[in-house]
């Protein structure tokens, strides 16, 4: 898990910058101080189980453990926005050839740590995704990436292209994600509301301000980073990024709830007897999730 | 052989095609003048027709299919309704423009109609009335040229899932989004078209169909997606507040662009090369 909006509580401001906007590397300095600071607190984290892991538990979750799990031994896997390298070390278990990388250090240094701790071969690389073909050469046979990932990337062009890029021909890539339509939802009401001045791409990201909130994966910890920057990307951007690199589209899946793993603080998102999130009183009523596998043609 | 819940949709459509043959919403008369009833969004993404063979699904009484035709494509329309095909015929026999209509639902197009196409259109309202999206692809897929594209612009399902709007203005989710087995019923008011039109034929069934539904019924057809568009207007008012603006596309109140109430899709049926599966 890559992580989602701060929780505990509702994000605060929400507006989007109208006149002094920051610059780009501005946003990412920020961001990456954020997540800088999440990787300390979820290292220790309840959520995150890393004592669990270091005893053989997966913190892979359903969909991506039975869509893409039983095909990664013995292939060569990247794995994008990876924090801090449990769900990297959990396809190495399964016998992946395994890199991750992720744009923070200190979740690039905790990842090499348990790498070593627990014996598992992989490679882990500290860059901003879009600088990755810098740093990072070689192809693979899957890309990978999941949950609170995109909410973090400006231009999904490039991220597409990247993929396409890093793929070898036939190579297949993967996507576990929150469902753009639960963005378009207020964070102000119990029941679903649309309205939320959100869902289609603004080039200028949302500025989520911080007053005391905790993490989803530790609701009661401070975070002290001010601010952070998201951005909109509906689903017809996500799809059409991607054929427009040149991957075909084999399957989208959607999911009316979330796992107690891939849990996310909105108010009409609430957990179930299983510790599952959902709507309540609406089961059908929206996708929480989805999946996507998509090819490298030949 | 209709089901007693495509018999009473096609009672409705029966309906409603007398209602929408003298609608201002459908404006014959300027249609008759010249004017094309397509929109901005299907004109300008499937782009030249010209000398192409087109397959229209659920045309209901053959405007759009008629509008292609003037742009110079080779045009074949079906619906279900026989009032609308007989329509659709008079009109083209009126106005002189070479098209094929056919009265057939699209589950049993292949045996009722035998050709093949370079590009398969339908749009706006269309899929809610098939409960099998799976034998829809593959009509779709036997009927594209190898290389042939399939373009739809549709009501977005995530705008489906809306509450009603005049009862619940502010924005309420109420579902479904996924689909079920057994179709939703439908009490009628009036029609699109005309909301004060009074209405006979007034139960009508409609299936929802989520995303990866009807993605995934196009890809198990062999067809590949080139993309997903998705826009923040409607080319219906889903409400009474919805106001039309000067481009022709309905709006919430307020101008507010948050919502997703149409969708397009292209998609094109493979040459059978390797699409990358070992």
């Amino acid at each position: 898990m890559s992580g989602d909006r701060l929780a505990g509580d509702a994000p605060a401001g929400g507006d989007r910058f109208a006149g002094d906007a920051p610059a780009d590397d501005d946003r990412l300095a920020a961001n990456k101080a954020l997540w800088d600071e999440l990787t300390a607190i979820h290292e220790r984290s309840a959520f995150y189980d890393v004592e669990g892991f270091l005893d053989g538990a997966s913190s892979l979750t359903r969909p991506e453990l039975d869509e893409l799990g039983p095909e990664v031994a013995g292939k060569r896997l990247l794995h994008l926005q990876c924090h801090f390298g449990l769900d990297t070390l959990s396809f190495a278990r399964l016998g992946a050839t395994v890199t991750g990388a992720d744009f923070s250090g200190r979740a690039i240094t905790v990842a090499r740590r348990l790498a070593a701790e627990s014996g598992l071969p992989a490679t882990f690389v500290e860059s901003d995704l879009y600088e990755l073909p810098a740093v990072l050469d070689g192809r693979f046979d899957i890309v990978f990436t999941s949950w609170g990932v995109l909410c973090w990337l400006s231009d999904l062009t490039r991220w597409a292209r990247l993929i396409a890029d890093y793929l070898a021909p036939g190579g297949i890539f993967y996507i576990a994600e929150f469902h753009p339509f639960l963005f378009a939802l207020t964070d102000e009401s119990e029941e679903p509301r649309l309205g939320a001045d959100s869902y289609f791409h603004n080039a200028e990201p949302h500025a989520w301000h911080n007053e005391g909130s905790g993490s989803y994966a530790a609701p009661d910890a401070r975070v002290a980073a001010p601010v952070q920057y998201e951005w909109d990307h509906p689903l017809g951007d996500i799809v059409s990024a991607l054929t427009a690199a040149g991957l075909t589209i084999e399957y989208l899946h959607e999911f009316p709830r979330l796992e107690a793993r891939q849990r996310l603080d909105w108010p009409c998102i609430v957990p179930g007897e299983d510790g599952s999130f959902g709507l309540p009183n609406l089961p059908d009523a929206l996708p929480l999730s989805f999946s996507l596998r998509a090819r490298r043609r030949n | 052989m209709l089901n007693e819940f495509l018999m009473a949709n096609l009672g409705l459509w029966n309906e409603w095609t007398e209602i929408h043959e003298t609608s201002a919403f459908y404006d014959l008369e300027g249609f008759r003048a010249g004017h094309s009833s397509l929109h901005s969004i299907e004109r300008d993404e499937l782009g030249a027709v010209a000398g192409k063979r087109l397959l229209h699904l659920q045309c209901h009484f053959g405007l759009d299919t008629l509008s292609w035709a003037r742009l110079g494509a080779t045009v074949t329309g079906v619906d279900f309704s026989e009032r609308a095909i007989g329509l659709a015929r008079s009109l083209a026999s009126e106005l002189a423009l070479p098209a094929t209509f056919v009265q057939s639902t699209v589950d049993e197009l292949e045996s009722n109609l035998a050709g093949s196409f370079d590009i398969v259109f339908t749009s706006y309202g269309a899929i809610e009335w098939l409960a099998d999206l799976e034998r829809w692809a593959h009509t779709i897929a036997h009927f594209l040229a190898p290389g042939g594209t399939f373009y739809m612009v549709e009501l977005h399902p995530l705008a489906r899932t809306l509450d009603d709007l005049d009862a619940h203005p502010e924005l309420r989710v109420a579902g479904p989004y996924f689909p079920a087995s057994r179709p939703r019923r439908l009490r009628i008011h009036g029609s699109y078209a005309d909301p004060d039109a009074h209405i006979d034929h007034d139960l009508a069934y409609g299936w929802s169909h989520s995303f990866a539904e009807i993605l995934n019924a196009l890809i198990g057809a062999g067809l590949r997606l080139e993309y997903l568009h998705e826009f923040p207007f409607s080319v219906v008012p889903f409400s009474r507040s919805m106001q039309r603006a000067a481009d022709g596309w309905y709006y919430l109140p307020g101008g507010r662009r948050d919502v997703p109430f149409l969708f397009s899709l292209k998609a094109t049926r493979t040459n059978g090369e390797s699409e990358g599966r070992p």
